[in-house]
C-alpha cells in the first residue's frame, strides 16, 4: 500500500509539472504547492506498513490546493480503487496531532497523522468496527494509551464485553 | 491466521473492494459463510458485505443455496436498498454499509468500463516506443495506463 501511494504521488509530481509548463506557455497562472494530510485508517496502513491492517476504499484526506489538482487527484485515485473521502474534514483529529512527514516534492507535500493520534481519534468515536484492530494496536504499543488518556479520552470501552 | 479470514480478504483486495498492508490480492473463492467468519476477525468485511450481494454477488459462491440461511442478511441488504440509515447489520450501522455499498458501485462501474478493454494492433516507429516506454516509466504506468491517460487528460 505504501509503495502504490508513493507511486501515485511521483505520478501527481510528474503531471503537476507537466501542467504547469503548459500554464506558463499559455499565459495562464500556475499551480501552487498542495498539500495533502492524510488520517483515518489509511494514515495507519502508510504508518505500519507491516501489521495486518486493513482499510476499506474510502481515502481520508483533506486537501488544500487548486480544484484542477483536486479532481486530478480523485481521478488517480480511483485507478488505485480509492475513494476521495469528502467526509474527511469531519474527522477530528485531537488538538496538537503531530503530522509526519511522508513526501515533499517540488509541488507536493504529504504529511500523515501519528498513528497513537489517529488511534486517539477512534477512540473517541467507539465504533464496533475499530474495537478489534484498536485492541491489536494498544497490546503491540501499550504507550499509545499513555498518549491517549493525556488527551483525555477514554479507553475503558475497549476492555468491556 | 484463520482461513476464511486470509481468502476473503485476499478476494475482496484482488476486487478492488478493500484494502490490506501484508496479504496478496487472489482470487480465492470465498462462500457467505467464509465472509460472516472473516468479518467477526475484520468488521469492515461485514460493512461491505450487503453492498456486494446487491452490486456484484457473482464474487461469492453458492449464495442461492446459502442466503435463505441468513435472514439477517437478507434484512441488511433491505435495509441498504431502502436507505433505513437506524438499522444494523450485526451491531455495524447500516448507514456505514450503505456508504460502502455507494463506494463499491463506482469501483464495480470503473472495473466493468476497464474489462471492456479491446486489443488494438499499431504499427509505431521504434522511436515511438521508446518514447511510450520512457513516458510509462515517468508515470509509474503500464504502456496501456499511459495511452489511456494521454487520451484522457491531453487531448479529450
Amino acid at each position: 500500500m505504501k509503495a502504490k501511494f508513493q507511486s501515485l504521488l511521483s505520478a501527481l509530481e510528474v503531471w503537476l509539472n507537466d501542467e504547469n509548463i503548459r500554464r506558463i506557455k499559455e499565459g495562464e497562472l500556475t499551480l501552487k504547492q498542495i498539500e495533502i494530510k492524510l488520517m483515518g485508517q489509511f494514515a495507519l496502513l502508510i504508518a505500519l506498513p507491516n501489521l495486518d491492517l486493513n482499510a476499506t476504499a474510502d481515502f481520508d484526506a483533506v486537501i488544500r490546493g487548486d480544484n484542477t489538482v483536486v479532481q486530478f487527484l480523485k481521478e488517480r485515485l480511483l485507478e488505485h480503487n480509492l475513494i476521495l473521502d469528502s467526509d474527511a474534514e469531519l474527522i477530528q483529529m485531537p488538538k496538537g496531532t503531530p503530522w509526519n512527514l511522508f513526501h515533499k516534492g517540488n509541488f507536493l507535500t504529504v504529511l500523515v497523522a501519528a498513528p497513537e493520534y489517529v488511534a486517539a481519534s477512534k477512540c473517541q468515536f467507539k465504533r464496533t468496527k475499530d474495537k478489534l484492530q484498536l485492541q491489536k494496536l494498544l497490546r503491540k504499543f501499550p504507550k499509545w494509551k499513555e498518549t491517549i488518556h493525556s488527551l483525555s479520552i477514554s479507553t475503558e470501552w475497549l476492555d468491556e464485553n | 491466521m484463520k482461513t476464511e479470514y486470509k481468502k476473503v480478504i485476499q478476494r475482496l483486495c484482488y476486487e478492488g473492494y478493500l484494502h490490506n498492508t501484508v496479504l496478496k490480492p487472489a482470487r480465492c473463492q470465498i462462500t457467505v459463510n467464509d465472509m460472516l467468519i472473516a468479518g467477526a476477525q475484520e468488521p469492515r468485511i461485514l460493512e461491505i458485505l450487503p453492498g456486494l450481494l446487491l452490486i456484484e454477488p457473482k464474487v461469492i459462491r453458492n449464495i442461492k443455496r446459502d442466503l435463505p440461511r441468513h435472514p439477517e442478511i437478507q434484512e441488511a441488504i433491505r435495509n441498504v436498498e431502502e436507505k433505513r440509515v437506524a438499522a444494523e447489520f450485526l451491531k455495524i450501522p447500516i448507514i456505514d454499509c450503505i456508504k460502502q455499498a455507494k463506494i463499491l458501485q463506482i469501483i464495480y462501474e470503473r472495473k466493468k468500463i476497464n474489462n471492456k478493454s479491446k486489443n488494438l494492433n499499431l504499427r509505431v516507429s521504434g522511436e515511438d516506443i521508446k518514447k511510450l516506454e520512457r513516458l510509462s516509466r515517468r508515470l509509474g504506468k503500464t504502456k496501456s495506463e499511459t495511452v489511456r491517460y494521454l487520451l484522457t487528460n491531453n487531448l479529450s
